[in-house]
């Protein structure tokens, strides 16, 4: 029992130190695998931190490169901004603008006309009407033409058609001052522009030397009222310094002059109602009074004093629908001297003037698709003028035709070729044929 | 003295008128129809005398301005030639709209 437990106890410490120096290997080897996971995992560690290290790089050098195109982006926004900034305070300007608008139109023509008999085929230098419209608001409105053409001895002519000043009223009036247009008829006021005037020339009558008035200075109140939903009734009043003798008896002038020489007001206007059909009918009146005070005439001539009365009045039709344009127009005026006792008055005789013409224009795009076809139109009008001294007609009296085809290259571009033939009434003056060749520019 | 008296009307007329243009202007901006009443007067009145511009030949102001001169020569009525004008700016296909 005792050499056991001595044997035991013999024992024990070599198993405890066999034990523990096999605890000791164990370890020792624990130890290295472990050192080696560690500098495996150290230098994956460190790889991933290159990597890291190599992405910052990238990403700063990234970052710096869109720094400089931000800055370049910035720089060009500053640009930007101040070139709006520029633009706006442009805008602002012309926003600030508008109460004051103006408006550059007129036309212009150019053709060329052979007459029958001894005259001689001519090119026509035609006329260039240019015409200013500049409004302030809605309130008033400053509108000029121009009349510029070559005379026949080679002369720039350069008159004043119209110069006036339009206060827009009320919707249904408008006050005018200048010098205007004659509202009488309706060919003078409206259609005589080439471009608007299917015929190469004006109708017999109007004109030089015939009853239509061309202009007045003074002032008018027009404009239009909405009847009912199928008619406008329009009006045009005017008062102005009217018209004067003319240099032959039998002819008056009739443009607008710049001072009145007699105190003698001109008092006339239209009156017209128009269907929503487009069918117009149009009633003019003038009465004004006509006086001269003689004396010694630039040509050496002496004219007695002489006063008159002045009446005219007239009608006019249009229908102006589609393809149809058709227009008539009656003018009568008289001229009836005032006898006065004063010693050297009463040298007017009695003169009368009669004109009317009819007139009828349709386009062919009525009746056909074709682009050429439908451009052509042909027209046709007939007028008469008559003037008569003391009852007695006078040598300009004539009836006129007029035969033409416009070809309309654009709706304000024509080209027109007619025949006009004037009979003259009395057989003293020989009859003419004219060929007549025009081109208008409406601009 | 005539004159005077005639000049002094037409003054006055003016004075009174101006507020009554400008208060139907005002009015005129709110109404919807008056592109359709624009476009149908257009077509009727323009062409009594003379062909009909194309809206595209000129600008918003040159139509403002020009309108207002046919309104003069043609005896048209104030609002009818707003409606016009209405209808030729919108058809007129200008970039820049006020």
């Amino acid at each position: 029992m005792y050499r056991q437990l001595k044997k035991k106890i013999l024992y024990a410490p070599l198993f405890t130190s066999m034990l523990l120096m096999s605890g000791g290997v164990a370890q020792s080897q624990e130890t290295a695998v472990d050192f080696k996971n560690k500098i495996i995992e150290l230098e994956q560690r460190i790889s991933g931190l290159e990597l890291l290290k190599q992405e910052l790089q990238d990403l700063k050098t990234s970052l710096e490169e869109k720094d400089q195109i931000m800055t370049v982006k910035e720089e060009r926004l500053d640009t930007e901004i101040k070139s709006i900034k520029s633009l706006r305070k442009t805008l602002s300007v012309r926003e600030a603008r508008p109460a004051a608008k103006w408006h550059l139109a007129g036309y212009a023509d150019v053709g060329f006309e052979a007459v029958s008999g001894d005259a001689k085929d001519t090119f026509v230098a035609g006329k260039f009407n240019p015409s200013f419209h500049f409004q302030f608001k809605d309130w008033i409105m400053f509108e000029s033409e121009l009349e510029i053409e070559t005379s026949e001895d080679g002369e720039t002519q350069i008159a004043v058609e119209y110069s006036q000043l339009n206060f827009l009223l009320h919707d249904n009036a408008t006050l005018v001052v200048g010098k205007f247009l004659s509202p009488i008829g309706q060919f003078q006021e409206r259609l005589h522009p080439s471009w608007i005037n299917r015929v190469v020339n004006m109708p017999a009558g109007f004109g030089h030397g015939g009853v239509q008035p061309t202009s007045d200075v003074g002032f008018m109140l027009r404009g239009g009222v909405a009847a009912s939903d199928d008619f406008t009734f329009t009006y045009a009043l005017a008062v102005g310094n009217g018209p004067r003798f003319g240099h032959d008896e039998d002819e008056l002038e009739l443009e607008g002059f710049g001072r009145d020489n007699d105190s003698n007001k001109s008092l006339g206007g239209r009156l017209a109602f128009v269907h929503k059909s487009s069918f117009e009918l149009g009633f003019s009146y003038l009465d004004a009074g006509l006086s001269s005070e003689g004396g010694l005439q630039p040509d050496g001539d002496i004219e007695p004093a002489k006063s008159a009365d002045y009446r005219l009045w007239g009608m006019d039709m249009a229908y102006s629908k589609g393809p149809w344009d058709i227009r008539a127009e009656y003018l009568n005026s008289k001229s009836t001297p005032v006898v006065v006792l004063e010693e050297g008055h009463g040298g007017a005789e009695p003169v009368s003037w009669e004109t009317w013409y009819a007139q009828v224009a349709y386009r062919l795009s009525g009746i056909s698709d074709n682009p050429v076809i439908g451009k052509i139109e042909p027209v046709l009008r007939y007028g008469e003028f008559k003037v008569r001294v003391e009852d007695v007609l006078m040598a300009s009296s004539e009836k006129r035709w007029n035969l033409g085809v416009n070809y309309w290259l654009a709706p304000t571009i024509v080209v027109k070729a007619g025949i006009e033939r004037r009979n003259f009434i009395l057989v003293s003056r020989t009859d003419e044929t004219r060929y007549q060749l025009q081109m208008a520019y409406g601009f | 003295m005539k004159i005077i008296k005639y000049i002094m009307a037409a003054a006055l007329m003016t004075t009174v008128s101006a507020g009554l243009a400008v208060e139907a202007a005002e009015k005129a901006k709110k109404d919807p129809m008056q592109l359709v009443r624009g476009a149908k007067a257009w077509a009727q009145t323009c062409s009594r005398c003379h062909n009909m511009r194309a809206p595209k030949e000129l600008t918003d102001e040159e139509w403002e301005v020009s309108a207002t001169h046919m309104r003069v020569r043609a005896n048209l009525p104030g609002d009818m030639v707003r409606d016009i004008i209405v209808f030729l700016k919108a058809s007129n296909n200008e970039k820049v709209k006020k």
